[in-house]
């Protein structure tokens, strides 16, 4: 069952990309930093808010709503 | 212009629409079909509602022929003018028939073409009911003094001929009604036998028995015993006719409409019923047109009426008969208007249930393949700007080249599995066969 942070990650990404795609992006980024949705805490998402930001920023064409994205990941 | 524009229309819509609206195309023949099929039987239906409309007028009508027919042959053997009682228990049948007759025709008359105005426009003013209602209030004043047998022999008269008139409106009604024209072979006989058989063997009864009474009266010559030896035959003829045709509806039953439950049992006793009482008639007509019967005038008589009554017994049966037969026939219509109706509205729910089912199953890989190229165009483009970014930068960030590589990777994974799943539905499974094999090398290098 997934963790309440990744529920809120995933929420907040959605709110830039379409959920479908953001969880798919969150999914191969969570195993490349060896996390799972179901043990992520908000401490590995501050971690991490990099590779986050980063992989799904490609998805965003706007650059100022991908600093946005980050800055809140960062507030996480 | 117009073509154009409605080609543009097309091109714009989505698959789904497209699939629906090829559905829609295909139903509307469907629903012709359906259309033409249901207009068929609603002729069919309305033509056995006009025959029971039909049956129904001449029910009382058949009646009020009997009626006055009985009363002439009272009046035949009414010697000393004592049978008032019962010309009077007569009348009051063909008083109450005739009302009847009226209401009925008030009912039916528009279909039946029996108004005042159809029946002079076709030469006919003497069957319109009030024609035949005013002769009946004639006929029955005249009956409280029939003291002389020349009153009485007038009157008797008249009774033939209302009777006559009577007998033509029953025809006139048995042809507008399309009773003549019964499709059924079943229906058709019994037809034949309450429309043509009936009617004229109740005549022929009425025939022999004044010519009986004449001969046993001692009033009659030979000319009179050979004319009663014709009629007999006649009489036996038709009492064949109506035999055979009866038969016919039997044997008939079974393949018009289904079985009725009461044709047999009911018309097939009320048949005995007349074959007895019309033998024994034609028995004693035979012996008096031979000159060697001892029978009375008053045993000729009382057979003359059992006979009519028993005519008229018989037809009463044959009409109800009729009757079941055409509902029977009017419900396996309505049935089969219904099943086609259903039948058809079911062809295209499961031709809509199947092309929905299709119909997703083509749009799904397109969806799959819309999802995968909308972020995927975003993807492409942020990745273009990094590269460049990364290759000006001197610091080149390794793990955002991974990311990307591995975005831009299962990107392309996606495309590959949508564009298969595409190709499977276009194209068929072997033709996507073939695009994995072209397709798996320089994706995955």
């Amino acid at each position: 069952m997934p963790s309440p942070a990744y529920n809120h990650l995933l929420s907040l990404v959605s709110l830039y990309i379409d959920s479908k795609k953001a969880a798919e992006v969150l999914a191969r980024q969570l195993t490349a930093c060896k996390l799972t949705a179901d043990n992520i805490a908000s401490a590995d998402i501050r971690a991490n808010a990099s590779r986050f930001t980063t992989a799904c920023g490609l998805y965003i064409a706007d650059s100022s709503k991908r600093d946005e994205l980050k800055e809140r990941l960062m507030a996480l | 212009m117009s073509t154009t524009s409605s080609t543009v229309d097309t091109s714009r819509s989505s698959v789904s629409t497209k699939i629906f609206l090829i559905v829609a195309i295909f139903s509307l023949p469907i629903g012709v079909l359906a259309y033409l099929l249901a207009a068929n039987y609603t002729p069919q239906i309305e033509s056995a509602q006009t025959e029971l409309s039909g049956n129904a007028v001449q029910k009382p009508l058949m009646t009020v022929l009997y009626g006055l027919l009985s009363s002439k042959n009272i009046l035949e053997g009414c010697d000393s003018g004592t049978c008032g009682a019962e010309l009077a228990k007569q009348a009051a049948v063909v008083s109450a028939s005739l009302d009847a007759a009226r209401t009925q025709n008030a009912q039916y008359s528009a279909e039946l073409k029996t108004t005042d105005e159809e029946l002079t426009k076709k030469d006919h003013k003497d069957l319109t009911f009030d024609a035949l209602q005013a002769e009946w209030k004639g006929l029955s004043s005249a009956t409280s003094n029939l003291a002389t047998a020349a009153v009485r022999s007038e009157l008797a008269g008249g009774y033939e001929r209302m009777a006559g008139q009577v007998k033509q409106l029953v025809s006139y009604i048995g042809d507008s009604s399309n009773l003549i024209l019964d499709p059924d072979l079943d229906s058709y006989y019994l037809v034949d036998v309450t429309l043509l058989g009936l009617p004229e063997a109740i005549t022929h009864i009425d025939k022999t028995a004044a010519l009986a009474s004449k001969l046993i009266a001692g009033g009659g010559n030979a000319v009179d015993q050979f004319a009663l030896s014709n009629e007999s035959d006649l009489l036996q003829q038709s009492v064949d006719r109506i035999t055979a045709s009866n038969r016919t509806t039997f044997d008939a039953d079974a393949a018009n409409h289904g079985v009725s439950p009461t044709l047999q049992p009911r018309l097939g006793a009320a048949l005995k019923q007349y074959q007895s009482s019309m033998g024994s008639y034609l028995v004693t007509l035979k012996t008096v047109a031979a000159g060697s019967s001892q029978a009375s005038a008053s045993t000729m008589a009382a057979q003359a009426a059992g006979a009519q009554k028993a005519t008229l017994d018989y037809w009463n049966t044959g009409a109800a008969e009729l009757d079941t037969l055409l509902n029977m026939r009017i419900s396996d219509f309505q049935t089969g208007r219904i099943q086609a109706l259903g039948y058809s509205a079911l062809a295209v729910v499961i031709a809509t249930i199947i092309a929905i089912a299709l119909g997703r199953s083509i749009t799904k890989p397109l969806q799959e393949l819309v999802r995968n190229l909308g972020p995927g165009a975003t993807l492409l483009g942020v990745s273009v700007e990094r590269i460049a970014e990364a290759s000006q930068s001197k610091t080149p960030s390794p793990e955002e080249a991974a990311i990307i590589c591995e975005e831009l990777n299962a990107h392309a994974e996606n495309m590959r599995s949508a564009v298969l799943e595409l190709a499977r539905h276009v194209e068929g499974s072997s033709a996507a066969s073939r695009l994995v094999g072209e397709s798996t090398g320089p994706a995955h290098s």
